[in-house]
Order: C-alpha cells, then sequence, then structure tokens
C-alpha cells in the first residue's frame, strides 16, 4: 500500500519518498501525540492509551517498515548511479541531446513538428532483485522536447513498452493506436503495464517510435518519439536519418562518459 | 477489448436517425457527379473501411469486381449490404493481401484510419497506374466543430445513438494541403482534391452542420462539409 502511495504521489527517488513519508508520518505522530495528552488532561486514560499506542505504530512506520520498502523500491546502488549519470551529463550536453532531439523531431516528414514530443532513454544496471541477479533497465536521460511527457529521470525495466521492446530486439519499432481504447488494451496486452501504468502515461499519443542507440555491437540507449497525429510513424521518419542522427547521440554520451 | 467504438454503432449506422452521416451521403454524391471518376473496365476494386459497401452505389462498381474490407466485424456483417466477391476484417492501414493487387482502392468517409500509414498502405496495394478514390470529413467543417483546442477532438467523432448513449470513434480531421502533402510523400501523383458543400436544398439538415457553419460565420452550403481525393500510383 505505502507503494501504491508512492506511486500515486508521483515519488521518483529514494530522497523524495523518504522526505514525504517522513514528513507525513511526523505530522500524524504530533496530532496523535496532541490529542493524547489532551486525553490525559480529561483523564480519559483508555483513550489516551490508544492513542500513545497509535503513535508507538506510527513510530514502527517510519525507522522500520519505510526503510524496507526504501531499499526495495528504490535500492541505494541504483539512485547512486542516477546521480552520478546526473553529474557527468551537466547542463552543456542536456543541452545539446534536446539540440539534437528538435532537429530528428524537424526532419520528420509529412507531419505536424508541434505535436511530435521526444527523448532519450539510456541502458543501466539496476539492482539486483530476488528473481534477476543482473538487471538491465531504461531511464530517461532528458525532460521530454515537445508538448508531452513527463521529466527526466523516470526508469523502465526491460520488459516493458515500446521502449524496452526496442532495446531488446536492437531494431527501430513503432505503434500506431486507433484511440484511447485501443492504446489502453494494447499496452496491457503487448506492452507489459499494467492497467494502472497505462493511466499515467500520456494517452492522448496515437503515433509511437523507438529507435536503438548503438556503439559497436551494443544496444546502448532508445530514441523514443510519440505525437497525437495519427499514423505519423514509422513512415514519417526516415532509418537512414534516425541512425546517423543516433549516432550523433551515442557518440555524444560516449564523450562525456556516460556510456 | 480491442474496440475501435464502430461495433456500438453498427446495426443503425445507415439510418435517417444519424443525420450528419447522412448529409455526408449527400454531399459525396454531389461531388462526384460535380467531378465524376471514370472506372475503367476491368481489374479488382478494394473498399476499405466500407461498413455495408458504397462502391457500387457512389461509383457503379459491380459487384465481382470488389473486395469489402473493414476492421470492424459488426459493420462486416451488415445486412442488407452490397455483394462483393469476398469480405475481408482487417485494417486499412494493414491490410493482409499482397502488393499491387487492385486497380481502385475506394473509401468513403476514410477518417477512422486516414493518415500516412493509409495512404503508403493504399500505395502498396495498387497496380502502377492505379488510382485511389476516397472522401473524408472536411476538416474545416470539422475543426469548426470540435473546436482544435483538445488533441484528441481532433481525432475522436463522438455519435449519439439512439438510445442517447455517447460512442466514441477515431475520425482524424487532415487539412485538405497537408493530405495533399502526406499522398505526394507517399508516392501518389495527379492528386486532386475538391471540397464539397452540402448542397441546396438537403433536408433534414444535421444540427452539426448547421452548428459548424454558426461557428465558422458562413452559410451552411457554403461550408465545405467532405473532401473528395484521387490521387494516382506512378504506373
Amino acid at each position: 500500500m505505502i507503494r501504491r502511495i508512492a506511486e500515486l504521489l508521483r515519488l521518483k527517488t529514494r530522497r523524495q519518498f523518504r522526505l514525504t513519508f517522513r514528513a507525513i508520518v511526523l505530522t500524524a505522530a504530533a496530532a496523535v501525540g496532541f490529542a493524547s495528552a489532551v486525553f490525559l488532561e480529561l483523564h480519559a486514560f483508555r483513550s489516551a492509551g490508544l492513542l500513545f499506542v497509535l503513535s508507538l505504530v506510527f513510530t514502527l512506520l517510519e525507522l522500520v517498515v519505510a526503510d524496507f520498502v526504501a531499499e526495495t523500491a528504490y535500492p541505494l546502488k541504483t539512485e547512486k548511479q542516477l546521480a552520478l549519470l546526473e553529474d557527468r551529463l551537466g547542463e552543456a550536453t542536456v543541452h545539446a541531446l534536446t539540440l539534437k532531439l528538435t532537429r530528428i523531431i524537424s526532419g520528420f516528414k509529412s507531419c505536424d513538428h508541434s505535436l511530435i514530443s521526444g527523448t532519450v532513454h539510456i541502458l543501466v544496471e539496476l539492482s539486483p532483485s530476488a528473481e534477476d541477479k543482473t538487471r538491465l533497465g531504461l531511464l530517461q536521460l532528458t525532460d521530454y522536447v515537445g508538448p508531452y511527457g513527463g521529466s527526466k529521470g523516470r526508469i523502465t525495466t526491460l520488459e516493458k513498452g515500446i521502449v524496452g521492446r526496442c532495446a531488446r530486439t536492437a531494431k527501430t519499432e513503432y505503434v500506431n493506436f486507433a484511440n484511447i481504447a485501443q492504446y489502453r488494451h494494447r499496452m496491457v496486452q503487448e506492452f507489459g503495464f499494467s492497467a494502472t501504468e497505462t493511466e499515467r502515461h500520456t494517452i492522448l499519443a496515437k503515433s509511437y517510435l523507438a529507435h536503438p542507440l548503438v556503439l559497436g555491437p551494443k544496444v546502448i540507449g532508445v530514441l523514443y518519439f510519440f505525437s497525437t497525429e495519427p499514423q505519423v510513424f514509422p513512415h514519417g521518419a526516415r532509418e537512414s536519418d534516425l541512425d546517423s542522427l543516433g549516432q550523433d547521440v551515442a557518440d555524444l554520451l560516449k564523450t562525456v562518459s556516460i556510456v | 477489448m480491442n474496440s475501435y467504438g464502430y461495433e456500438q454503432i453498427a446495426a443503425e449506422y445507415y439510418d435517417a436517425f444519424h443525420k450528419t452521416c447522412r448529409n455526408f451521403d449527400v454531399a459525396t454524391k454531389a461531388a462526384l457527379a460535380t467531378h465524376p471518376v471514370q472506372i475503367a473496365g476491368a481489374g479488382l476494386v478494394l473498399e476499405v473501411g466500407c461498413g455495408r459497401g458504397r462502391a457500387g452505389e457512389f461509383l457503379g462498381i459491380p459487384e465481382e469486381r470488389i473486395i469489402q474490407l473493414d476492421v470492424t466485424r459488426e459493420m462486416l456483417a451488415l445486412e442488407p449490404r452490397e455483394k462483393s466477391i469476398l469480405r475481408i476484417h482487417a485494417d486499412a492501414t494493414s491490410v493482409p493481401i499482397f502488393d499491387a493487387q487492385f486497380e481502385y482502392v475506394v473509401g468513403f468517409l476514410i477518417d477512422p484510419f486516414i493518415g500516412l500509414a493509409f495512404f503508403a498502405e493504399a500505395y502498396r496495394l495498387l497496380k502502377p497506374g492505379g488510382i485511389l478514390v476516397a472522401t473524408t470529413p472536411s476538416a474545416e467543417w470539422g475543426f469548426a466543430l470540435r473546436g482544435r483546442v483538445d488533441a484528441d477532438a481532433a481525432s475522436t467523432a463522438r455519435f449519439i445513438t439512439k438510445k442517447k448513449e455517447t460512442v466514441e470513434v477515431p475520425s482524424t480531421l487532415v487539412p485538405v494541403r497537408r493530405i495533399e502533402e502526406m499522398l505526394l510523400f507517399s508516392g501518389f501523383h495527379e492528386i486532386e482534391t475538391y471540397s464539397q458543400a452540402l448542397p441546396a436544398g438537403t433536408a433534414p439538415i444535421s444540427p452539426d452542420v448547421e452548428t459548424a457553419a454558426i461557428r465558422a460565420r458562413v452559410d451552411l452550403h457554403d461550408l465545405p462539409l467532405i473532401d473528395l481525393i484521387k490521387a494516382v500510383k506512378r504506373p
């Protein structure tokens, strides 16, 4: 349940989660403590006792449960890796990536460029889980260029979405949805998302494209674009343009030691 | 459910109750009367988004040349319907037929699937020299009615059923200039587009047509209601 609340509050990092959780629990504990004191003054010892027990529960939540959830949902190793990437990336590189994304979008043919959003995801190693010793994920490296989409820092696993599929197949992947009902259906049936996760995405988008970023024989990341205009991809994008601009992005990431 | 919405309105889609659709029919006939399409004497015709079939009614194509295609099973099962040699249940942007099989690809009101993917697919399916003939609701009418603000409004139409239920269906509005650009990009040439307003004397007139004309501040018989598209695959 705590994880669900964290998802609803869009807490992306361990630090955000811990600070938010601490603030909530301390506020609740203070309120309960105050109420307990009031009941003591009124000689309502049973109610005061119950509230005291409740304050102990809050303490337990903060000292034990929150740490456990933080460790499983926001592994420290992954968090450190993300912080390191942010430091290495720097403002100049983010600016250069944004310009390259804008250039790629303006090169798409026969479509409304103002309706297209894009970003870069890179392959990162996540902390091992009980099921997987080596686990790869995709980290959204930049804020979206364009009208829609969230901010950088989002991590998805390789099993999910068109971005994950692209990283697995090392090929350009695309998908088009005729309407929102079809989007909801196919994201769950074909792209590994839960119905709840699907609702958190930009459901207005109709056409998606993911192009692998390759260095040598290895996929190092994914260029990701979507448009609210139907059927833009794959026909609006030339594979050769994506290859050449994708290589620019991959080289830039290599230069700044991101990959 | 992989729903397109049309399955919910298939049974009543062709009823007089849906005045906007019937106004589209009148405009389509008027457009084809003004800009007739000469159908050559042989070869297969693919009718995309066929519903109960209109290729015979609008273009006089004999049933033994027509293959009907629709993504909605309920639309393909409608009776009474125009006869054809085959009915295919498939998406018009991904047709399970080999390249260059048709002399004509025709579609009446292709707004549920209009776009680069459809034009590219039509091009693939046509023989060299083959012709695409299609109509789609005019963007001038549609944007006046739906507004331009909401991204979803540009690609969704709403039907009110006889039971007063609202059904949303995919319906993309594309301005004529963009349609021409897409056709050119897909490889077509000899591209012709014509806009057709609702002819004078049409009755009844849909409130959606009247409302759009008021919002666009033009006479409703001057407001383009449908666009007729003709394009040829390079020989």
